[in-house]
């Protein structure tokens, strides 16, 4: 019984840190974590594979196929790769009182 | 307190870029991170076409974003000072390039290499002036981010000597870029103080800042021609 106790807890424990790395809520640097050179996809680490965002979201007007993420890169795409994103898509979420980190609209420290 | 401003008068603004090559004689340039930039705008359509010349450098923004990815990164090497003024400490930036991601303008810019003026052919001795012999804001450094400080060099003089009612009309305390101009399309003086030039020529002008929907407050202002940019 106490082994089995003690299972318990040590897997709720393992899933728990797995769930966190997951999501990326704990862990996320950008900057740091993340290269910020747009050759690497700086932005597709942060928000598709550290936010698990879709790709709408940001390529709003952009329709993607279901199986878009695992396409061969020879596929066509139908047109679905707009490029870099207009930083105005980025105010959607960014502003203050929006749903991500404030970068815009909001007061600075001194 | 002073509050310094910048006006650009873009119906005066003839393209002619002198506030560009002013600005990088005065800042010890580096290929591929200037400071100043003119961008062009066609305006228009044919036969009726016309071009719009915009000055751009740094904003100095009062709720700049910048600052506030570099503190959250924990870099700390964007700083505003108590005259507005938004400044990089190079020894602290760690090239992250977080503030140009977020930066509505464009404006900072990454030094890759410490290029030469003229490649093959050796450093002027322009290039060669030591660190010491350079003010902090133009000790450059490869591998970080850079941009216009409002030639705080000159303001922080200006500053010093007791003269802030001098800076945007004496060329010893006020920015290159705006000493330059052949056509006066640019202003540059304290906001607060509402007999200054560039209090006056903002009313005159109706000029305003530009991408005021991120709510970063710039404190460059324009007359602008051709629609807002």
């Amino acid at each position: 019984m106490t082994r089995m106790l003690t299972f318990l807890v040590v897997a709720a424990a393992a899933i728990t840190i797995a769930a966190c790395d997951t999501t990326g809520e704990q862990a996320m640097v950008p900057g740091a974590k993340y290269s910020m050179n747009v050759e690497d996809g700086r932005f597709h680490n942060i928000h598709a594979t550290g936010q698990k965002l879709a790709c709408e979201t940001c390529h709003a007007g952009t329709e993607y196929q279901p199986d878009f993420v695992t396409l061969s890169k020879y596929a066509d795409d139908g047109g679905a790769s707009p490029g870099i994103v207009d930083r105005a898509a980025c105010l959607g979420c960014h502003k203050a009182g929006g749903i991500a980190t404030a970068w815009y609209g909001g007061r600075a420290t001194r | 307190m002073v509050k310094f401003i910048r006006m650009i008068d873009m119906e005066r603004c003839i393209g002619c870029r002198a506030c560009v090559a002013a600005c990088y004689t005065e800042n010890y340039h580096t290929s591929g991170a200037p400071w100043n930039a003119v961008i062009e705008h066609e305006i228009g359509t044919y036969p009726n076409t016309g071009l719009a010349y915009m000055p751009i450098n740094c904003m100095h923004c009062e709720d700049p974003p910048c600052k506030k990815v570099c503190d959250d990164m924990g870099a700390h090497a964007i700083s505003k000072n108590e005259f507005g003024v938004v400044l990089i400490d190079y020894e602290k930036c760690d090239g992250c390039k977080y503030c140009a991601a977020v930066c509505p303008y464009g404006v900072p810019q990454y030094n890759e290499t410490m290029m030469e003026l003229y490649p093959g052919k050796g450093r002027t001795p322009y290039e060669n002036v030591s660190d010491t012999d350079r003010h902090p804001t133009h000790r450059k450094k490869p591998k970080v981010m850079e941009k216009c400080t409002f030639c705080w060099h000159k303001l922080e003089k200006a500053v010093a000597d007791g003269k802030t009612d001098r800076i945007g009309r004496d060329p010893e305390y006020t920015p290159s870029c705006d000493v330059v101009c052949p056509v006066n399309a640019r202003l540059f003086g304290d906001i607060e103080d509402p007999n200054s030039a560039v209090a006056k020529g903002i009313g005159a002008k109706k000029a305003t800042q530009i991408k005021k929907e991120y709510g970063t407050r710039p404190q460059v202002y324009y007359a602008l021609v051709g629609g807002d940019f």
